[in-house]
Formats: structure tokens, C-alpha cells, sequence
């Protein structure tokens, strides 16, 4: 008989972890908060046909409270998530953070905050994984296995220089018209743009399916992607949650909060107790092997209130880790004036690569032709008035795009997570602190000469003024705080994410990443999963 | 809210209608925006200037241009500035907003660099005009420190 399996988290890490374990046999209880997502609103409707049939369109586009109204004094992050992905930043009762120098986002939905990915699939390559216990052939069976579960589109390009080319690809989606135009223009500068520049551009991996996979509908460009995917094209890790809910070994045990585990003194875990996400007296359930994923974040905390509740230790978990993303609009000169057509598929499917000369250092970029956002936090931008900015923005609609560049991050000391106890109501509050690398200044700069360059090559230009960076935290790519390690020391993992100060607990989500390349680490995450599941059970 | 704030908030909202789309609100677009006012914060004039300023507009979409002109660059938290772009994503979400914010196809190229050109001439000169007309007004009902609301 199996040792039955408890996960704590739903996203990207725990969902296929859960997976590969049902499919070896084990029993798996499932704890999570889990909110959940809405129903979708008339599925067949593309986004203009929503506007005009929809009983109170703008109580949908902007929410019932008009959250998704940007007013000009607010200095916030802006990041255009629509009001009904708002149960995706839902928190329950006793959570609190505390963060200097760092913006995180938290998730306790079912699903993670992957449930509002733009559905970026790269696989690390082996300069990436060099910290790793392991290279990329390694981790590549588990790469495979995952774009056979959920479905990802790409092709064989200039990119496939910086994401290795795995099995499972479905054939691309259908271009936009902006991205095709850009691709021809790089066509025609490609040795330039290559040789100068060290300059790629190419097809982006996405999570999207450009055919029918299980239940799930192929992309019919309904233009509706920011707003929440109608048809299930794009993935989400609720899909995946959805297939473990059929077999039935898995318990999915939704509403409750994890705060923390309890251990002997031979540090063996023998329970974890979990608060009612609405209220109410703690459950103590008991574990055999322990599983945590949800998120580098929220686990850091499971782990450090663990020990505060055992022995009154609170304990510093160093090297925490993001991605730094700067936002670079651009205009497309060749385009101004044209109509744009709003039935396309909407995130990126193009990304610009650099190569820095270090294998570590590829800046990545992904270039979105906006089309569906909306559009007022444009207009009150614009250095005009509000009937000059419309008059603009119509008339240039079709030829904005912005491209998001992500940087890589180490792991350094002075980025921690710590948690702070609060007397009065017995919880703890999670501290945050990150300061980022000095010399990360001269890089952007560098990276968005190169960019602008290149975009001018393209036949774009950059607005002055408009490239905004974006505050660390942004990104969501959180990682680095219980590494993986060769060595056995305090607060690291074995290779298969095995706690080296708790033998029957493992870590799978980012905590243990000992190195973030600057791509989306959702996929990695995913493989990384399963690859424990398989090898380490 | 009372039935004459009710008035006035639609009054308003027609005015400012007119303003960013050439044409008189829809029913459904006047609903959401009296509806907002009592959702979302910020929206009360809270210092003499910002009084000032929305009994100014109200007279005629000319007036919301030399305001808004103005308020884009000397007070940008002003609340007829919130107000504006809260219409502007009222009417952005509404049914028919293709027409009011939708892509258009400008065709000649040439031509439509004219008129960019000419739309820049008219912000510039209406941007010059109210700060003529309103930077006093501002001095005078904001002085003191708060000629930090002359922001730039």
C-alpha cells in the first residue's frame, strides 16, 4: 500500500505533481484555499459582439464597483486584470503580508496565479540550468510530458536557439496582422539584426491550442483572451484539476488555508493544520509525506511558521528571486491609420531574444499587439487632451504593440522572507524584503538600446517617455528561497526537492529554482513537478 | 443622492459627452455614469479650484476643452479630470463603442497626418488659451503651498 500523498497549493506545481502521483496509483488529498473562477459569459460572443450583448456591458468590462477604472491619481501598478479574474487575488481571513522594495502578487485561487498566465511555455536550456542538479536532458522527458498534457503551440525559428525544441508542439496559431508584418520586416533585416544586434525574433511557445485537446477547444479568435478565455483554449491549471477530480484516489479539500505543519522531534511531519479560509477553528490533518506548492511565497511562510510554532525560531530564507520586467510601448509606423481587427488571438505570439554573450544572461521579450485592452489608461497618458488623445489612439489603434523584457535574477543574500508574529491575533505576517542587483540599471539600459534599435530596424519607434519599469514583484516569478543543492545543509532540498531538514517533506513549486532565467518559469515549474512526482515516488 | 445631484450629474454627463464623442449620451451610458458617482471615491470637489473648475465646464464642450486642456498638464488629479476619464471608460464599454472608440480606417496616410497635425494646433492653442484663462484662477483659490497643483 502507497503512502497516501497531501498537496498544499492548486497552481502550476501542484496540479500536475498531483497528476503523475494518481497516475503511479498513490491516494492524493488535495488542500487548498481554492477560490473559484466564474462561469463564462455567452462563450460563443467575440469581444465586440459582448459589448453589444451583454445586459450591463460595463459592469463586466469594468466591474460592478468600477475597480477596472484607472482614474489618473492612482499610482498603483497598473496591470489590467479584468474584474472577472478578481477571485484570483482574493485573500482569506488571517493572510498578511508585509513587503519593502517588492510588489508581490498572492493567489489563492484554484489554480494559482497562473490562472491568469499569458500561457508562456520556454523551457530552460542548459546554460539555464547550470545551478540545477541536473541539465536539460534531465528535465526534458518531463517537459514533453507536460506539452502533451496541456497543449502548446511553437515552431522551429530563430528563437529555438533559446528554448530547446520538445516534442508535443502543436502547429502555431493563426498571426495577427501586426505580428506577421513585423516578421516580414525581420525577414528582410535578419542578418543585420542577427549580426549587430544579436537580435532574434521568432514564434513564442503558448499554452494555447490551435486544435481540440481532451475537452478543451481549439482558438477560434474570439479576441477575448484578457478577458478569460470562453473556450478553454488557453490553459489554465484548473484544467488540470479538473482531470485529477476524476480519479478517485484524489480528495480535493477546498476552503481551507494551510498555516502550518507540525513535526516530532526527529523532524518527521506528522500533520499540517489548515484554518477555514472563511473563519473558524483550525483542522489538523494528519500527513505521511508532505507536499508543498503553493507558490515560493506562500510555502516560505507554511515552512517558516512551521519552525516559529515548534521552537519560537524565526528563521530568515534568503536568495528570493524575480524576474524584472520593463514595458517598452512602441508604435508601428506602416500601420498608422489602418483598422485593426479585433478578432485575433490577443497575448504574444512573437518574442524578441537577445543574446548577451553570457548563457545566462538572454533577455527575453515578448511582443503583444494590443488590440482588446482597454484603452481610457491610454488616453489620460497622453501628453493632450482627452478628445485629442481619442482622435490618436483610434487613428494608431491598430499600429501599438508593447513588448514586456524580462531580465534574469540570482539568488543573492540580501532578498529574504521572514515572518513576523502578531500577539494580538496569534497569526503571522510574512516579510518581504528584496533590493535589487546594482549593476541591473546599465543592463536595462543596454537591452532597451538594443530593443529600440531593433524595433526602428522593424519600421516601429518608441514613444518618448512611455517605457515604464515595472516594480519587482511584478513579474510573479518568485523563486530561490530553499534551493535545490548538491550539499546537504539547512534550508536547501536534495535534486528531487526534498526537504534536507524535514525527510517527509518536499517542495515543489519555485522555492527550491537556485537560478531564474529571464523567461516565464510556469512551464519549468510544471516539469519540475512532475519530474519529483516520477523519480522521487 | 438627491434627484437634483441626480440633474446635475447628467447634465454633466451630457456635456462631457458631447465633448469627447460629438454626441449625446445614450439611456444606458447616463445610467452607469449617475451609477459610478455613487461607487466610486474621489469624485466630489473637494478644494475651491476643483469647485471652480466644474462650474466651468458645465457651460458648453468648449469650456471641457480648455479645462481638460489644461488640467492634463496643471491638475491632473483635478476631479473633472477623474470624471472625464471615468466617462471616457463608461463609453469605451458600452453598447456601440466601436463608433465612439473603435479602430478606424483613416485610409490616405498623407491626409490623416494633417489632420494629426491640425488636431495638435487646436490642443496647443486651447492648452495656451487656459493657462491664460486659469493658471490665475488656480493661483488665487489655490495659493500658498498648493501652488504645488501646478504640477509641472
Amino acid at each position: 500500500m502507497k503512502d497516501p500523498i497531501v498537496i498544499v497549493g492548486s497552481g502550476p506545481s501542484g496540479v500536475h505533481f498531483a497528476l503523475s502521483l494518481l497516475r503511479k496509483g498513490y491516494e492524493v488529498t488535495l488542500l487548498d484555499v481554492g477560490y473559484e473562477k466564474p462561469a463564462p459569459v455567452r462563450p460563443e460572443d467575440n469581444f465586440t459582439a459582448l459589448k453589444e450583448n451583454l445586459e450591463d456591458p460595463t459592469a463586466y468590462f469594468l466591474g460592478e464597483k468600477y475597480d477596472g477604472v484607472l482614474l489618473p491619481d492612482v499610482k498603483k501598478e497598473y496591470y489590467g486584470i479584468p474584474p472577472s479574474k478578481d477571485y484570483v487575488f482574493q485573500t482569506p481571513r488571517g493572510f498578511d503580508y508585509r513587503a519593502s522594495g517588492f510588489e508581490p502578487m498572492i493567489s489563492f485561487a484554484r489554480g494559482g496565479l497562473a490562472e491568469v498566465w499569458t500561457g508562456g511555455c520556454y523551457p530552460f536550456d542548459d546554460g539555464e540550468l547550470e545551478d540545477f542538479p541536473f541539465n536539460y536532458s534531465g528535465i526534458e522527458p518531463y517537459y514533453n510530458e507536460v506539452a502533451r498534457r496541456i497543449g502548446i503551440t511553437g515552431t522551429r525559428d530563430d528563437l529555438t536557439r533559446f528554448f530547446p525544441f520538445h516534442e508535443h508542439l502543436l502547429e502555431p496559431l493563426e498571426l495577427d496582422g501586426h505580428s506577421a508584418l513585423l516578421l516580414k520586416a525581420y525577414a528582410r533585416h535578419r542578418d543585420d539584426l542577427n549580426g549587430r544586434l544579436h537580435c532574434y525574433l521568432g514564434r513564442t511557445r503558448i499554452a494555447t491550442l490551435s486544435r481540440d485537446l481532451d475537452d478543451r477547444k481549439r482558438c477560434t479568435y474570439l479576441g477575448r483572451c484578457l478577458w478569460g478565455c470562453p473556450r478553454q483554449s488557453l490553459y489554465t491549471p484548473s484544467h488540470t484539476l479538473a482531470q485529477c477530480q476524476q480519479f478517485p484516489r484524489f480528495h480535493y479539500r477546498a476552503g481551507l488555508r494551510v498555516s502550518h505543519f507540525r513535526y516530532t522531534s526527529g523532524n518527521r511531519i506528522t500533520s499540517v493544520v489548515a484554518r477555514p479560509a472563511s473563519g473558524g477553528e483550525p483542522l489538523e490533518i494528519p500527513v505521511q509525506q508532505l507536499v508543498l506548492a503553493a507558490g515560493a511565497l506562500c510555502s516560505s511562510k507554511i515552512f517558516l511558521d512551521s519552525i516559529y510554532r515548534d521552537s519560537g525560531t524565526i528563521l530568515e530564507l534568503r536568495g528570493l528571486m524575480d524576474n524584472r520586467q520593463v514595458l517598452v510601448p512602441f508604435i508601428n509606423l506602416r500601420l498608422i491609420g489602418r483598422a485593426a481587427n479585433l478578432e485575433s488571438y490577443q497575448y504574444h505570439q512573437i518574442g524578441i531574444g537577445i543574446d548577451t554573450g553570457d548563457p545566462r544572461g538572454y533577455v527575453h521579450g515578448l511582443i503583444t499587439t494590443l488590440k482588446t485592452a482597454l484603452l481610457h489608461p491610454i488616453l489620460h497618458s497622453l501628453p493632450c487632451d482627452l478628445r485629442t488623445a481619442i482622435f490618436l489612439v483610434r487613428s494608431m489603434h491598430c499600429s501599438l504593440g508593447v513588448i514586456n523584457v524580462n531580465f534574469n535574477d540570482t539568488r543573492r543574500e540580501e532578498n529574504l522572507l521572514t515572518i513576523e508574529p502578531d500577539q494580538e491575533s496569534g497569526e503571522t505576517r510574512l516579510l518581504i524584503h528584496y533590493v535589487p542587483v546594482p549593476k541591473q540599471k546599465a543592463q536595462i539600459v543596454l537591452a532597451l538600446r538594443t530593443i529600440k534599435k531593433a524595433l526602428w530596424r522593424l519600421g516601429c519607434i518608441v514613444p518618448p517617455g512611455m517605457v515604464h519599469v515595472r516594480p519587482m514583484g511584478a513579474s510573479a516569478h518568485y523563486a530561490g528561497t530553499l534551493p535545490m543543492s548538491p550539499q546537504n545543509r539547512p534550508l536547501t532540498t536534495s535534486a528531487l526537492c526534498q526537504s534536507h531538514d524535514f525527510e517527509n517533506l518536499f517542495l515543489a513549486d519555485g522555492a527550491t529554482f537556485p537560478f531564474l532565467p529571464a523567461k516565464n518559469i510556469t512551464f519549468t515549474l510544471m516539469a519540475n513537478a512532475a519530474r519529483i512526482a516520477e523519480s522521487a515516488f | 443622492m438627491t434627484q437634483p445631484e441626480a440633474n446635475g450629474l447628467l447634465h454633466e454627463c451630457r456635456v462631457f459627452c458631447r465633448y469627447l464623442c460629438g454626441s449625446d449620451p445614450q439611456p444606458y451610458v447616463e445610467r452607469k455614469y449617475v451609477e459610478a458617482h455613487e461607487k466610486v471615491s474621489g469624485l466630489t470637489a473637494s478644494t475651491r479650484f476643483d469647485r471652480f473648475l466644474l462650474g466651468f465646464v458645465i457651460r458648453g464642450p468648449l469650456y471641457t476643452k480648455l479645462a481638460d486642456s489644461y488640467a492634463r498638464f496643471f491638475a491632473s488629479a483635478s476631479v473633472v479630470r477623474k470624471k472625464l476619464v471615468l466617462l471616457a471608460a463608461i463609453l469605451e464599454t458600452c453598447p456601440g463603442a466601436s463608433r465612439f472608440l473603435g479602430p478606424m480606417d483613416s485610409g490616405n496616410q498623407f491626409l490623416l497626418l494633417l489632420r494629426m497635425f491640425g488636431k495638435g494646433l487646436l490642443f496647443l492653442t486651447s492648452l495656451l488659451l487656459a493657462v491664460i484663462f486659469l493658471l490665475p484662477v488656480q493661483l488665487v483659490l489655490e495659493p500658498g503651498p498648493k501652488a504645488q497643483a501646478v504640477e509641472h
